[in-house]
């Protein structure tokens, strides 16, 4: 037979139960909300869209150990992709780098001409095409060679920061870069 | 106090509806903002053209490059684009902002068209900017793979042609 002094005694205990339910459940509700509103973006601090400009200066000759003749110098901007690599620390995923996958090729009468090409101007999203450079605290170096050219560059990066000197080879053509950028800050 | 009791349950749930449901900004798709690439004839015409071949009054050449672009969540007519060669890149006497040499200086934007929101899957824009008598405009549609851009730079004796086509490219960043 249940009494009074019982049934408060339960209502105690479930009361008791249910305050101690509730800090969990305002965590859980915080939790959701954190996973509601955080964006996907990657937080490492070298991952990012930088603006980058600079110099390519663009260069004929070599054949056979002679001098390259500069035939254009060309200041310029464009936006560069980087991404470190969680799973390869010591790696920098490079996207629209200027001379590696980013470039020009001057055509005459209808014909691509060999005579002006500054870095490669394809794109194939395969892991082939992908521009690597090895990273080792702040300095990158880029060894990235394909049928479509050579490209070797190094470069420091910091958390805001990159600077980069390259060079793209390709059948006695050469385009030097050296190029300076500033991470991109988004609108909000 | 009966009545109180019953509510506990929905007490209970509260902050887990809450938290589910952002209540601070809605839940906006958005198909639109990442990195593409873009490639396709450039034709410069300048006078002089000092680039050109004796035989020719413009110069053609093939380029390629990559842009990004964010949807604007305050104003979805818009999408700010980062990279357009002859807006905010390219060459620096050969693009509206020819001294940018940070991103929040040259800002460019295209706008929907016809008026109106940019939906789940993309759709068309158009550009249109100036600067001290620097243009360049351009249409273009972005889509949820795919992306094209037909553009014109012009400044006094240079105009330049931009007819490129590209692809969107998902990198884990964006």
């Amino acid at each position: 037979m249940f009494t009074g002094h019982n049934l408060n005694d339960m209502d105690h205990s479930k009361l008791t139960s249910l305050y101690k339910t509730i800090p969990i459940v305002v965590l859980i509700g915080l939790f959701a909300l954190l996973a509601g509103t955080s964006p996907p973006m990657e937080n490492h601090p070298f991952t990012g869209h930088y603006y980058v400009h600079g110099s390519k200066i663009i260069s004929t000759g070599g054949w056979l150990g002679s001098d390259y003749t500069v035939i254009d110098t060309v200041y310029f901007a464009s936006v560069v992709t980087v991404k470190y690599m969680e799973d390869m620390t010591d790696t920098l995923h490079f996207f629209g780098l200027p001379g590696a996958d980013e470039g020009e090729r001057r055509i005459y009468s209808g014909r691509h001409n060999n005579s002006y090409i500054g870095g490669i101007v394809s794109y194939n999203d395969s892991d082939y095409n992908r521009v690597y450079g090895s990273l080792s605290n702040e300095i990158f170096e880029i060894n990235y060679t394909r049928p479509s050219g050579r490209f070797i560059a190094n470069g420091n990066i910091s958390y805001n920061t990159i600077e980069l000197q390259g060079e793209f080879l390709y059948r006695g053509n050469k385009a030097e870069y050296e190029l300076v950028g500033e991470k991109i800050e988004y609108m909000q | 106090m009966n009545n109180i009791k019953n509510l506990f349950p929905l007490l209970l749930l509260m902050p887990l509806v809450w938290g589910c449901v952002d209540s601070d900004e809605p839940e906006i798709e958005d198909t639109v903002s990442g990195i593409y690439y873009l490639y396709g004839p450039r034709t410069t015409v300048e006078d002089p053209c000092t680039r050109c071949s004796a035989d020719q009054d413009s110069l053609l050449e093939y380029i390629s490059f990559s842009i990004i672009a964010r949807l604007d969540h305050d104003n979805r007519e818009r999408i700010q684009l980062y990279g357009v060669q002859g807006a905010d890149t390219g060459e620096f006497g050969k693009r509206v902002y020819p001294d940018c040499t940070y991103s929040e200086d040259c800002k460019v934007f295209g706008y929907v068209v016809p008026s109106g929101e940019f939906v789940v899957n993309g759709g068309a824009f158009e550009i249109d900017i100036e600067n001290n008598g620097r243009r360049f405009q351009a249409t273009g549609s972005l889509g949820t793979s795919t992306i094209d851009l037909k553009g014109q730079y012009s400044y006094e004796d240079i105009t330049i042609d931009y007819d490129l086509n590209g692809k969107r490219v998902y990198l884990p960043l964006d």
